[in-house]
């Protein structure tokens, strides 16, 4: 015997009930008599449902509104955190630095040359511990969804240059093709980490003395024109295995000592322009990662700046 | 001659890590500046009443003063000032050079050299 026997319902009458125009249910009234229900009612009932429905809405309006109050203080609270350890952090390893240098300053000044080497190896394993904690850093802000960047136009041939001057002096050197000047909107510090990104990553991967090649240009498709940057290596390659997961936080290939962050970190910070990091890998070929930012060729006036 | 001339200018430090403080002082020093120390804000200030420098090098994130309350006080005497911090947020300061930390001694020294042969 189903419900509607056993309460003895014999007549019924059901409106929707909305919430902010969407169907969430409905508002039913019943009766132990046949044809209880009038016009006057169903519409009273309307009433009833289109009332609950309006406070509904209210109500969720205000949960809503103290979810995001709340998310706002903790995003404020994160970024309050990781701008504190950064500060403390750099605190720590200031002076450390300052020191060092200073030795290598005054090793060079008076010509010691063992104290010399010794200075710069030191400074360079601090150096790499600086990148690790500053990855790290970045890491916590994607987590905590507080990873900002500032976009504005940037000729991003004159920065891939500069990028890669770091990198000549190196056992392999950066080849720079492709246009000039190439205008993007992009975030100059953040698109800076993503290539020295890449380019360290083809750079370990490169066989003694092979050049890395680094191109710049605009490319256009269906969905806009986009800023390009593509670094090619001669080594062997991102393995098969590892190419679905190469932009995954944490992996890390054969030859890589970090703790496998820094193609991770270029393709959420290509995301966070909107644009893109892929990788294209035909075995024995090396590996070629195509980084797009949007073209900032719209934007008046950047060419007349550029030099 | 170069030296020379470094060697009547007055650097003002301000900064409220005593390590990084004494690194850069010993730096400064040891280039033939004369160096002045403020540990904060406040003390900064007052340095420069009793003696105006020809540059300041200060830290943004102190006791005892904010950093936007020292760089607008530091303008008041128009003395070059390059802003030393791990706090990226400052980088693009009106007026002032921003020195990321932990900062290049060579890269540091250089901007100070630049900035006080302009001045």
């Amino acid at each position: 015997m189903g419900i509607v026997e056993l309460l003895g319902v014999r007549s019924a009458a059901i409106v929707p009930l909305n919430v902010a125009g969407n169907r969430r249910g409905v508002v039913i009234a019943s009766s132990a008599q046949h044809d209880f229900f009038t016009e006057e009612d169903l519409r009273f009932l309307q009433a009833v449902a289109r009332w609950v429905g309006a406070l509904a809405h209210r109500a969720e309006l205000v949960q809503q509104l103290t979810a995001e109050a709340a998310e706002r203080g903790r995003r404020l609270a994160a970024d309050e955190l990781v701008t504190v350890l950064a500060h403390d952090l750099g605190n720590y390893l200031a002076p450390i630095k300052a020191r060092i240098d200073l030795l290598r300053r005054r090793a060079r000044r008076e010509d010691r040359q063992r104290d010399l080497q010794d200075a710069e190896a030191a400074s360079q394993a601090l150096d790499r511990l600086r990148r690790l904690i500053a990855d790290l850093l970045d890491v916590g802000r994607l987590d905590q969804g507080i990873f900002a960047i500032s976009p504005q136009a940037v000729d991003l041939s004159g920065l891939a240059r500069e990028t890669a001057a770091a990198f000549q002096a190196g056992s392999n050197a950066v080849r720079i093709g492709g246009e000039s000047p190439v205008p993007a909107l992009a975030d100059p510090d953040r698109l800076r980490q993503a290539l020295e990104n890449l380019l360290s990553n083809a750079v370990r991967h490169s066989p003694e003395g092979a050049p890395v090649h680094l191109d710049v240009g605009l490319e256009g498709n269906g969905d806009g024109r986009w800023a390009v940057l593509t670094v090619s290596d001669q080594g062997p390659g991102v393995p098969p295995d590892l190419l679905p997961r190469v932009f995954n936080r944490y992996v890390r290939g054969s030859g890589s000592s970090g703790l496998g962050l820094g193609l991770y970190l270029a393709s959420r910070i290509a995301a966070a322009h909107g644009g893109s990091l892929t990788v294209d890998s035909p075995p024995g070929q090396g590996a070629r990662f195509r980084l797009a930012v949007p073209s900032g060729d719209e934007l008046s006036g950047f060419r007349g700046e550029a030099p | 001659m170069e030296q020379t001339s470094g060697t009547q200018r007055l650097v003002l430090v301000v900064e409220d890590n005593p390590l990084t403080l004494d690194a850069v002082v010993a730096a400064l020093d040891e280039e033939g500046y004369r160096v002045r120390r403020a540990v904060d804000g406040m003390d900064a200030i007052g340095e420069m009443q009793q003696e105006v420098p020809d540059l300041v090098i200060a830290d943004i994130h102190m006791p005892r003063m904010s950093g936007g309350e020292l760089v607008r006080r530091l303008r008041e005497w128009n003395v070059p000032v390059i802003l030393l911090s791990a706090d990226t947020n400052w980088s693009r300061t009106a007026g002032v050079v921003f020195v990321p930390k932990p900062f290049d001694l060579d890269h540091l020294l250089d901007v100070a050299a630049n900035l006080l042969d302009e001045g």
